[in-house]
């Protein structure tokens, strides 16, 4: 296998778990496989105590599993089996951390080779660690600071000094641990696409943790939803988004409108279920395990909702109450009652409501998802 | 991380064979990974074994004779005279002065913290100033003050009675007597006390108090019945902390107490186990298995009042400044008594001492114009062992503090980890903290003294003793600066490929430096002052600052015993001053402790 086509990260079946406060074991990282391709941008995504932190501290080899396998870079770093298990100064991976983790008592410039100064095998020169550095903070956007120190520098700065720091050893894989969650929200903005840019240019892997939906739509080429130490599901950001694997990854990837119904018998991946309002007929997942018959939710976004004034006899049609409509500049959200149940959908426009609250909502069978 | 925390999590199932197996390699396999850390715990369980293993002697010594159980050491404590004598005048005097220490330091404390008496930092600091002052120079130089002939402050008294025509012949102090000894603990034991007090005050939420007053309660009964209950668990570390001191001091009895028909413990421990031929050793270990006792009853009272009291959580985070009372009139003779105060701790003995080296010799009939530093000359370079003395004293104190600073600070950063084997093995290097240096000392002369490692009398013991004994005193120091340190800059250096020598030596070194310098100027004026191990274990052809000061005294040499405290004391002010002034600007990037003593 050449480094070109073998996958950078290999993960098979790792478990950690943690006794909590009252004894009882709680698993942080679940049964949990997956793998991470030579210059991938791979984002966990999950609420707090999802266990993606705990997954990626594993990698780093700052956190012992319990069981399981890692392989980064055609190298054993952690084997239960085998019992590997490499210190963290041995994977040969970078990580940018939340905190930043800049020593204080260092300069940028020496908070910056410090990889290059300490790694055993590598003999680079100071002038040429220097460069190396200079280079850096050049391409990241900060090219004076280079004898500062840390508590001199505004918080995104410390960031990128943190960046340039993980890429200077010119690993093949760079962790990242909420690495924008400290600044505020404008430069957040910014340093994510430095980031992007920066990714794209040098062809590192990326494993980046967050808690920020948007964030991980935008960095990733594929994101991982964790729940509760599991994969729920990994796939690219508009399959996460627009065919989410059920409606925990619907829900936490954005505002979705959901109905009960009975799946109804069929063939192939278009199939209805049978609703208090009518059939809804929508995408169920190859990998779903539903039969006709069992409970299952018609999943759909916001912006998909098609609403008007009359009945037009298109399939996933459903009468619905208008009841109030917010204005948020670029577009606009109303909410309608179906029954029970409150239908959210946004449009660039205002729907024209002075005929009276009754309208019919559509919604295009391929937008909808069966879980 | 490590293989210590897959040793501290084990699966609640059973593992089967293989997996055992597995899991031992995995240990030894991190653990060889990392030599920094195989030797950070390899020395840890070396310094816990050199202090459990004395300890143990002594229990074994009280209870057992060459191996079978024997109630010999208590027979012999029973049947030696004068044991439980010592046990009641001990309590008598640890006692008494341990209250009224605590109620002089309760009040220094409220009038500094809650009244307009309080100054800038140097003054609110004043009545810790004994702390710097060695206790054996304190000692000395109160004999010298008030003994009831030719002590100075009673020549000077008399001389001043017979300007009114009244003579007196002798006194009319004396410094051998109860309330002499009593006297000086208390003074000894007031800065604990202020230290625990003024703390507790100044985290006592002075809203608190404002919260009573307006609720129309009068000054004195809010002091009563708000303040004084919310200082309770500091009340209680600071009498902990006095009792703890008291019962382990020799330098004061063994100065003062004799002559005074007075038996304190501590003395009659050294005595039973050098004063005679042959030691009583079973008699000398149940004294100190006692003195460790009352300790562990102290301790047990204030842990369970602490933890069973409601009022405990009091305290937390002074969030106003509290409103200071005006003493009025008041505010300047309660200045002078503090002034008063500590200069009876540091001042006054200083100059006693200080009269005794330039004139070379003790009387009452002072030449003025004699003064001279033959003392220090004559009296200490003329005489080779105490040249010898002070060359090993202050090469011990260098090896000690310089090697025990880097080991505790190690040691701390190791203690990091969250692994039942290392909280185990810190709570074992840190006994000596909690027991007397004596029993330590005791326990080392049990276990190395005799066979098979006839250490008796030699540098070697001394020197593991001290840094047994001192290296945990350096990590009650070094603790909390490791524990400042954000855990991700360490995991930062290890992603960088700085293994755990490197990540200890470019990350947490420079960033603890300034308590690591702290805990230097501790360790070495600690060994340099240290009388109990230099009495027990320093040999007569290997003295120490400590032993010979004490054999100087003995053979009425009293200008050599004020210049050699004199040299301590100085070089004890000098090497704090020293530590202050860099602990300040080496500590830049974190906290350093604001004091040592």
């Amino acid at each position: 296998m050449t480094a070109g086509t073998a996958p950078l990260v290999r993960i098979d079946g790792l478990q950690k778990t943690f006794v909590s406060s009252d004894g009882s074991i709680v698993a942080a990282v679940d049964d949990v496989s997956l793998t991470v391709n030579p210059g991938q941008f791979v984002v966990l995504l999950g609420p707090s105590g999802c266990g993606k932190t705990t997954l990626l501290r594993c990698i780093a080899g700052l956190e012992t599993p319990q069981s399981g396998r890692i392989e980064v870079d055609g190298q054993v770093v952690y084997d239960s089996q085998e019992g590997v298990n490499l210190p963290p100064y041995r994977r040969k991976l970078s990580m940018v951390f939340q905190s930043y983790a800049l020593w204080p008592h260092m300069t940028v410039r020496d908070n910056i080779t410090y990889p290059l100064r300490v790694q055993r095998h590598s003999h680079v020169s100071k002038a040429a660690a220097d460069e190396r550095a200079a280079e850096l903070m050049q391409l990241v956007g900060i090219p004076r600071l280079g004898d500062r120190y840390p508590n001199q520098i505004s918080g995104g700065q410390q960031q990128r000094v943190a960046i340039c720091r993980a890429l200077i050893a010119g690993s093949r894989l760079v962790l990242f641990d909420e690495p924008l969650s400290n600044v505020d929200a404008q430069v957040r903005e910014r340093l994510r696409l430095k980031l992007l840019h920066l990714q794209r240019q040098l062809g590192f892997a990326a494993v980046f943790v967050t808690h920020d939906r948007q964030e991980a739509m935008i960095l990733a080429n594929e994101i991982a939803v964790l729940e509760a130490g599991k994969v729920a599901q990994m796939d690219s950001p508009q399959v996460v988004y627009s065919t989410p694997a059920n409606p925990y990854v619907a829900e936490f990837m954005g505002p979705i409108n959901k109905v009960k119904g009975i799946l109804l018998p069929g063939e192939g991946p278009m199939r209805s279920i049978k609703t208090d309002f009518g059939t809804i007929t929508g995408t169920l997942p190859l990998s779903s395990t539903k039969q006709a018959g069992d409970e299952a939710v018609a999943l759909w976004r916001p912006e998909v909702c098609q609403i008007s004034g009359a009945q037009t006899s298109f399939v996933n049609e459903m009468p619905v109450t208008f009841q109030e409509q917010h204005y948020y500049g670029s577009y606009v959200e109303t909410f309608y009652a179906l029954g029970e149940v409150t239908i959210r959908a946004t449009a660039s426009s205002p729907e024209d409501h002075s005929g009276g609250p009754q309208a019919w909502l559509c919604v295009p069978a391929e937008a909808v998802t069966l879980a | 991380m490590s293989a210590v925390d897959l040793a501290g999590l084990p699966p609640k199932r059973q593992a089967s064979a293989p997996e055992v197996l597995q899991r031992a390699v995995a240990l030894a396999s991190s653990v060889i990974s990392s030599p920094f850390r195989a030797i950070c715990f390899a020395t840890g369980a070396v310094l816990a074994l050199l202090v459990i293993y004395p300890l143990l002697s002594i229990v074994a010594n009280i209870f057992f004779v060459d191996g079978a159980p024997s109630a010999a050491a208590l027979r012999e404590f029973a049947s030696t005279p004068g044991t439980g004598t010592a046990v009641i005048h001990t309590l008598i005097v640890v006692t008494i002065s341990s209250v009224l220490a605590l109620a002089l330091g309760g009040a220094l404390a409220w009038v500094n913290e809650r009244t307009d008496v309080h100054g800038g930092n140097l003054w609110d600091n004043l009545p810790i100033f004994p702390f710097f002052f060695p206790a054996i120079a304190f000692s000395y130089g109160w004999v010298f003050l008030l003994s009831p002939t030719a002590g100075f402050a009673n020549v000077f008294i008399r001389w001043l009675a017979g300007l009114v025509g009244w003579t007196i012949t002798t006194g009319p102090f004396d410094i051998y007597s109860w309330s002499g000894l009593i006297f000086l603990y208390v003074i000894h034991g007031v800065p604990f006390a202020y230290l625990m007090l003024a703390a507790g005050l100044r985290n006592l939420d002075p809203q608190l108090e404002e919260q009573s007053w307006m609720c129309g309660v009068s000054e004195r009964r809010t002091l009563l019945t708000v303040v004084f209950p919310a200082l309770g668990p500091s009340a209680l570390s600071a009498l902990l902390l006095v009792v703890w001191s008291s019962f382990g001091m020799y330098a004061l009895p063994q100065a003062i107490a004799g002559q005074a028909g007075i038996e304190i413990m501590s003395v009659e421990i050294v005595r039973l186990l050098k004063g005679e031929y042959p030691p009583s050793e079973g008699a000398a270990t149940v004294m100190s298995l006692i003195m460790v006792a009352f300790i562990a009853v102290v301790w047990l009272m204030s842990r369970r009042i602490t933890t069973r009291s409601r009022h405990s959580g009091v305290g937390g985070k002074a969030t106003t400044r509290p409103a200071r009372r005006a003493m009025g009139r008041w505010k300047w003779p309660i200045r002078a008594a503090i002034i008063l105060y500590a200069m009876l701790g540091t001042l006054f003995p200083a100059i006693a001492l200080l009269i005794v080296a330039l004139n070379g010799y003790w009387t009452s009939n002072i030449q003025w114009s004699n003064f001279s530093f033959d003392a220090f000359s004559g009296g200490i370079l003329d005489n080779p062992l105490t040249v010898e003395a002070i060359e090993n004293s202050f090469s011990l104190a260098l090896v000690v503090a310089t090697l025990g600073v880097f080991i505790a600070a190690a040691l701390s950063v190791l203690n990091r980890q969250r692994s039942r084997a290392v909280a185990i093995l810190d709570g074992a290097i840190k006994l000596p903290v909690v027991v007397s240096n004596l029993v330590i000392a005791l326990g080392f002369v049990l276990a190395f003294a005799g066979p098979p490692l006839n250490l008796a009398g030699t540098s070697t013991i001394l020197f593991i003793a001290l840094l047994a004994l001192y290296v945990p005193q350096g990590t009650i120091i070094t603790d909390p600066a490791a524990a400042q340190v954000n855990k991700e800059l360490e995991e930062a250096s290890n992603l960088a490929g700085g293994r755990p020598f490197r990540t200890f030596r470019s990350v947490y070194m420079p960033l603890m430096v300034g308590s690591m310098a702290v805990a230097w100027g501790l360790l070495f004026t600690r060994v340099l002052s240290d009388l109990e191990m230099s009495v027990m274990l320093a040999g007569p052809g290997n003295p120490t600052l400590g032993s010979q000061t004490l054999s100087l005294y003995s053979t009425g040499n009293f200008a050599g015993v004020a210049a050699l405290t004199l040299i301590l004391t100085i070089s004890k002010i000098v090497i704090v001053a020293l530590v202050f002034l860099f602990a300040k600007k080496l500590g830049r990037w974190s906290e350093p402790p604001a004091l040592i003593h």
